[in-house]
């Protein structure tokens, strides 16, 4: 429904709009900032955290005039989160570190500035989900830890049970787990003309996803959906341009 | 001009538009703990069935169709009347049937028996209740008393009390040459911390002995055993080892997804001796060997000089601990939910336990080496068969 509604929205403004066309390209890298959006209000000393990744893409910016394009950067990058505990369980928790294809197509309106140039991107995404880690600190709950002096009490799980460390490949459980993910994004950027042609910019892009990162396979099924936040910077150059006489028609 | 500003307007009023298609997710929160007073019974079995959902840790192997248990019994519970005796006693028979299935061989649901209609109804065990249709299922035999016309005088021996009942442990030689240790309850070095029980010198026998050259073997005795605390497992099987004991692996909860799982973590026994024990230790384990007493059999099985004789235990492998320490496993209802609910609480497993060769033996029960039936007429008449089994393979 919401990609109905998305594509709708933007051919409405990009029908008969005429310009003088720019494309280009370049490459991008960055940083992501993930949380995975879902309640946890059955469970004590628990919480989501939001974690960092990192992120490379290849932008293709199709200008139709000054102020109106449309971008696509497809991308690689980390949707990474964590599952902490606190309190007398401090210390221990469980990460998944995600691996993404991800292609954004955006709607990029600029206003420019001699040099200087500010941007807002407006679209929505499908990214496909590759590879994953998995890492993390447990309680081992049949291994006990050395036993404390007689006069002190554990004031942490990890005084009672041996921490169990763990960092590996996570495999994708078919049962449960989704692949591709649709969502939505906004961003608002900046970008430096150089001499040379070349185009420098950076953007904050936040991505929200429309779908569970997980399949419904149960009844009752808790909510949870990746939020991402994304900082990236590059730089762009100039492949074709095309200017069209507005009296041609 | 004119279409440039037709175009950003376009934008202008489009764009809104666009960022709308953003997340405004239709997260349903996930249930927060009923804390009505006097809930319906409809309500004990959402509660009941929420808990399972997030807190049960066997649904990756568990055949109970939990969805359908749920489009089944919700209706019924809609239809019951709580102050109707009679609906109420139905409520209970729909509790024992959607659980019948569970494999956890710790899993109880504790009844409720204020609520009029189930006041004498048992508590639900399903794998109790299906082991007693087996064939080869018997009563506990208890060999407290049988054992004593094998031990060599002087034997060591402890009657104390616990929170889960009467307990004892025995320690003694047979013929001399093997070093017997028997223990009705997993809690000796809670035990034997606490001098009044006695039990403090019955075990420091027991570590005396097992490095004397008159010994050629140890028997240590877990039939009829109900477990108790994990930390028998490094105080008894780690006081004979020099090295970590790797024999097995625990699996945790990693979220409240059914099938949110942590990867599986090493379950190792930590050495407690200089010396290893190189003679034959033998565990005698039958039925009613449960919990930390079939770790224990496990643990010696991984054992290089170790051997399982007896039958083939309980099967309920997985540890337990309370729920908050490993979001999963244990439940019950709050104080204000307790009026009304059919049950109050529900005692399960916290992990799952897998054996070192990748094998889950919770529900159908670790075999033994050498099976050895329980002999009835033997029993009646004194003799201890598989014990005798034991002394024999020690002495040939």
């Amino acid at each position: 429904m919401r990609t109905r509604t998305f594509l709708v929205v933007l051919l409405y403004f990009i029908s008969g709009l005429p310009a003088s066309a720019q494309l280009s390209m370049g490459l991008e890298t960055g940083m992501t900032r993930n949380h995975l959006y879902t309640s946890l209000n059955n469970r004590s000393n628990t919480a989501y955290e939001a974690v960092n990744g990192w992120l490379i893409g290849v932008p293709v910016t199709y200008q139709f005039n000054s102020w109106l394009g449309i971008q696509a950067d497809p991308l690689l990058m980390q949707k990474n989160y964590r599952l902490r505990r606190t309190g007398y369980y401090d210390g221990v928790y469980h990460q998944n570190n995600n691996y993404y294809l991800k292609l954004p197509v955006m709607a990029q309106l600029c206003l420019q500035y001699h040099r200087l140039q500010l941007f807002l991107h407006a679209g929505g995404y499908v990214a496909w989900w590759m590879a994953g880690r998995i890492k993390g600190v447990q309680p081992a709950i049949l291994n006990n830890a050395d036993p404390l002096p007689a006069d002190e009490e554990p004031d942490n799980i990890l005084q009672m049970q041996q921490a169990y460390a763990y960092h590996e490949r996570y495999t994708f459980d078919a049962r449960k787990d989704r692949r591709i993910e649709l969502g939505g994004l906004a961003g608002l950027g900046a970008g430096w003309q150089l001499p040379s042609g070349y185009h420098l910019f950076v953007e904050v892009r936040y991505c929200s996803a429309w779908n569970q990162h997980q399949k419904p396979y149960m009844i009752r099924q808790p909510a949870a959906y990746n939020e991402t936040l994304m900082i990236m910077t590059g730089c762009r150059f100039y492949i074709a341009k095309r200017k069209r006489n507005e009296n041609a028609d | 001009m004119q279409i440039k500003y037709s175009g950003l307007g376009r934008l202008m009023l489009t764009l809104p538009a666009l960022c709308l298609t953003l997340a405004c997710h239709k997260m349903k929160d996930e249930p927060a703990p009923d804390n009505t007073a006097d809930i319906t019974l409809r309500q004990s079995f959402e509660s009941f069935w929420d808990n399972m959902n997030r807190n049960y840790l066997f649904w990756d192997i568990d055949t109970t169709d939990w969805d359908l248990v749920y489009e089944n019994y919700q209706p019924l519970f809609a239809a019951l009347d709580k102050g109707n005796p009679a609906d109420v006693r139905k409520g209970y028979s729909y509790f024992k049937a959607m659980t019948a299935g569970l494999i956890d061989g710790h899993y109880t649901l504790m009844v409720n028996h204020t609520i009029p209609g189930v006041e004498d109804a048992a508590d639900i065990r399903p794998v109790e209740e299906r082991k007693k249709l087996q064939p080869g299922y018997h009563p506990v035999y208890d060999y407290g008393n049988t054992d004593l016309v094998y031990l060599d005088k002087g034997y060591r021996e402890a009657l104390y009390t616990t929170a889960d009942g009467d307990a004892y442990v025995r320690c003694g030689n047979i013929g001399k040459r093997v070093l017997f240790l028997r223990f009705s309850q997993c809690n000796l070095k809670a035990a034997a911390a606490q001098l009044s029980t006695g039990v403090k010198p019955v075990v420091q026998y027991f570590f005396d002995q097992l490095h004397q050259p008159a010994i050629k073997g140890i028997i240590i005795d877990v039939r009829a055993n109900n477990g108790g605390n994990t930390e028998d497992l490094d105080f008894i099987i780690g006081s004979m080892i020099d090295t970590p004991l790797h024999y097995g692996y625990t699996r945790l909860k990693s979220g409240n997804g059914r099938l949110d799982y942590t990867p599986w973590i090493n379950a190792v026994i930590r050495p407690g001796s200089e010396h290893a024990v190189k003679i034959p230790i033998m565990v005698l384990a039958d039925l009613y060997s449960r919990s930390v007493a079939e770790l224990m059999t496990m643990a010696v099985g991984a054992l290089p000089n170790g051997m399982v004789i007896g039958e083939t235990t309980w099967g309920a492998t997985s540890p337990l601990a309370p729920n908050e320490a490993y979001n999963g496993g244990p439940f019950q209802l709050s104080a204000q939910q307790f009026n009304g609910s059919l049950f109050y609480k529900v005692y399960t497993s916290s992990a799952i336990f897998k054996y070192k060769d990748n094998r889950i033996y919770e529900d159908s029960g670790f075999p033994p080496d050498i099976l050895v039936k329980p002999d009835p007429v033997a029993f009646r008449n004194g003799r201890d068969m598989q014990l005798e089994k034991a002394v024999s393979w020690i002495n040939q």
